[in-house]
């Protein structure tokens, strides 16, 4: 069965987050991703892991591309492509000669996504963007920490893979559109415009709104919280009158349902205090498995709270296809996401784990035809890796 | 310049956030949708999430209960070239809108699926609520970090994701029909999307120690990529993500010392050595205590250090580049009235996209609708007279 993106060639540069995993997307849907590095590599190299997540399924490239040759290597590989992603700070891609302007006068057929920070043009247009920053700037870390309390900064980088994911998205419908125009095109969003729409309900802004309701930072409310057992964290979701009945009983402390502070949703919320003083001993006193037990013949929705390294062998996982393995150039056997989207006829599949720094660099340049004898003088003078 | 969907019809079947999200995602490129209100009778004002959610689609409201109104919705979905629907099995099946069937009748149709758990497994067809599977995933195992308590997290993200898959997943299929002429089956979930934004966090190999946590990470472990506290009290965050950037880190706060502190050799990312982290992170929160924010604020902007205010949503409204990018935009809504929301996060400039319209009222357009499948007007002033739309 052939790939949705069966035959498609994406050039990759910037790194990072954003045009990463953006191109890590297309690639897992059958698209040859070669993702082009300086000779340093990307900035997120450092982190092994994390450069394994954001650049899963690609083949890569080390080159100089303020060098003649590095430009002309560039050239030669956007000349084939069929779309380009670009995560640059402005300016850079001009000085590559990767800017839109100038690839679509030799290839018109080329469809080029720029994921900027903050946009193409506008008052933040200089400065650097990192997901955190725009976190921060956009509400996220705020609303996470609660009125009044320090922000807290969200472990997902959730500006950064919205970015990715939107982008992925704009490829494939610019990628439709060619198929019925035969022209390619530039398509842009931001960091800024990501993190908004991943907050999309949060952005809706009228009179009287309300704050939402929390319990710390376990949940938000005393029915809809994560509490702690004797040998790990549970987490409950009670939201009806039956199945708040049904968690006293679970409890053992039916007299519950007759208290006057707890008689209501709103009682329960006005008092959740109170409530998550009576119900925090009783869960500690037994582990999460025999809790769940009772929740699920109770009818009360509940989960262990998992851990990501605890979710490799699990079934769930396993039978979604969310795992998959692979043998990595920089960390060897190793397991992470596989497919977050399904396709009944064009399935996608994890082409491979991510490349080592330059590690495709001579199969690629033989690939546009260079010989063995120029690609050793590139590596000689400091072209390529 | 017409709006790369223009023409593609889309079938909105969702009660929940993520496929109502994607289908107005597509109708701002362009597509045509139309949502379906399943009509119980009851008469629940929308809410502003709703109002969001379904701009610029139409809406027509079917009671699915009955006959007449299923075979309309079958007819509906033969002219139609995207389904969405969040509705699990079980629900599928009764309402006569599963995927083989379907296919069946319009082999062109291209059917979305979003559940909580996927349609496999031993949590396939759970009613699970969003948080449910964030605490299943490992979203506020992760939040929290492997030492500490995990920490429930308010953004729901993972709908969200589930959402641009979605939209990403429907396009790819369209992409494919134009060369098989056949339609296929997208699916994803709540799961998918709460792991598909943590890639960079779910890796395991024997290769990578995981980090055990001592102390609370909620404002971040490297030192040079957190939050922290300006004399003022106010919040701001630096993000110095590779050397150089950590090199113009120092040379702004005239601490080169730092960067020769064999301590804190490998800054930013490989500082493996949990006390030289909480050496470093103790000096900046020190230092930081100083001034008020404006000052550092200043200071980094000047010297290329990436940073940033902790501002509220609300504040981030009114922020000049959200504007200048058109990412808050007004609208007249039915219910609420002159009220602000998120723009358009994605443009193709030769296929401009295009808010088309605030939220409809749940089943204005039912009469439309109906005529456009073929309905006579008797035969809709029959169905109405009979109360079954």
């Amino acid at each position: 069965m052939p790939y949705a993106l069966e035959n498609i060639r994406v050039v990759e540069l910037g790194g990072y987050i954003v045009a990463s995993f953006c191109a890590s997307l297309l690639a897992d849907m059958g698209a040859d991703v070669v993702k082009i590095e300086s000779l340093t590599g990307d900035g997120l190299r450092g982190q092994l892991g994390s450069f394994q997540g954001y650049n899963r399924g690609t083949r890569g490239m080390a080159i100089d591309l303020y060098s003649a040759e590095g430009k002309a290597v560039l050239r030669k590989l956007v000349e084939r492509a069929d779309v380009l992603v670009q995560n640059l700070r402005p300016g850079v891609a001009e000085r590559w000669e990767a800017d839109y302007a100038t690839v679509s006068r030799y290839n018109p057929r080329l469809v080029y996504l720029a994921m900027p920070g903050y946009g193409l043009t506008g008052p933040y247009l200089k400065r650097p963007a990192f997901d955190p920053l725009l976190q921060a700037m956009s509400g996220v870390m705020a609303a996470q920490g609660g009125e009044g309390q320090p922000p807290v900064y969200l472990r997902a980088a959730v500006s950064d893979y919205a970015g990715a994911m939107l982008g992925a998205w704009g490829v494939a419908m610019a990628l439709y559109g060619r198929a019925r125009t035969g022209k390619g095109q530039f398509l842009h969003g931001a960091l800024l415009n990501a993190a908004i729409a991943v907050q999309a309900a949060e952005f809706v802004e009228y009179e009287g709104k309300e704050e939402e309701t929390r319990c710390g930072s376990l949940g938000r409310n005393a029915t809809r919280r994560i509490y702690q057992a004797q040998d790990g964290w549970l987490f409950i979701v009670c939201e009806t009158e039956t199945q708040w009945q049904s968690l006293c009983r679970v409890a053992g402390r039916t007299e519950l349902t007759g208290d006057e502070r707890f008689a209501s949703p709103e009682n329960r919320l006005k008092n959740m205090k109170a409530l998550s003083a009576i119900l925090e001993p009783v869960f500690t006193a037994s582990p999460v498995q025999h809790w769940l037990g009772l929740l699920d013949k109770a009818g009360v929705p509940g989960t262990r709270v998992n851990y990501f390294r605890e979710m490799f062998d699990n079934q769930q996982f396993q039978e979604s296809g969310l795992i998959a393995g692979h043998e990595s150039a920089d960390l060897g056997p190793l397991k992470q996401l596989g497919m977050v989207l399904k396709l009944s006829e064009t399935p996608g599949h994890l082409q491979r784990a991510a490349p080592g720094l330059g590690q495709h660099n001579d199969e690629i340049l033989a690939e546009i035809g260079y010989t063995p004898d120029q690609i050793e003088q590139m590596r000689t003078k400091g072209v390529i890796k | 310049m017409v709006s790369v969907l223009e023409g593609v019809k889309v079938i909105d079947f969702s009660c929940d956030t993520a496929g109502a999200y994607a289908a107005m995602l597509l109708a701002e490129q362009g597509a045509d949708c139309i949502r379906v209100e399943p009509k119980t009778g009851g008469t629940s004002t929308p809410s502003p999430a709703f109002a969001l959610f379904n701009r610029s689609k139409r809406s027509i409201a079917l009671n699915l209960e009955l006959p007449e109104n299923r075979d309309a919705l079958q007819r509906l979905l033969t002219k139609a070239d995207i389904f969405i629907t969040d509705l699990d099995t079980a629900q599928k099946e009764r309402l006569q809108l599963s995927y083989e069937p379907l296919a069946k009748a319009s082999p062109r149709l291209i059917y979305c699926s979003i559940t909580p758990f996927g349609e496999k497994g031993p949590r396939a067809g759970e009613a699970a609520s969003l948080d449910l599977v964030c605490a299943f995933a490992g979203t506020f195992g992760a939040q929290g970090g492997f030492g500490q308590p995990p920490v429930y997290v308010f953004l729901p993200f993972p709908a969200y994701a589930a959402a641009f898959l979605i939209s990403y997943g429907a396009s790819l299929a369209l992409l494919n029909r134009e060369q098989t002429g056949r339609g296929q089956k997208v699916e994803t979930s709540l799961l998918a999307g709460a792991v598909a934004m943590e890639s960079s966090a779910f890796i395991s190999s024997p290769t990578i120690q995981p980090v055990t946590v001592m102390r609370s990470v909620q404002q971040g472990v490297v030192p040079a990529y957190r939050l922290y506290e300006a004399q003022d009290g106010k919040w701001f965050i630096i993000a110095c993500g590779n050397p150089t950037f950590w090199n113009k880190l120092c040379m702004a706060l005239d601490r080169v010392d730092l960067l020769s502190d064999p301590r804190f050799e490998g800054m930013p990312w490989a500082l493996a050595d949990v006390n030289s982290r909480l050496a470093l992170t103790d000096i900046f929160t020190g230092m930081f205590a100083q001034k008020p924010r404006a000052h550092w604020l200043k200071l980094f902007e000047d010297n290329d250090v990436p940073c940033a205010p902790v501002n509220t949503r609300a504040e981030f409204m009114d922020d000049p580049q959200v504007q200048h990018n058109h990412m808050m935009v007004e609208i007249e809504d039915r219910y609420f009235g002159k009220m602000r929301q998120m723009g358009i996060p994605l443009t193709l400039t030769d296929n401009p996209p295009l808010i088309k319209s605030p939220a409809p009222v749940p089943g204005e357009h039912t009469a439309a609708v109906l005529k456009e499948i073929g309905y006579q007007s008797r035969q809709i002033s029959a169905l109405k007279r009979k109360g079954v739309i």
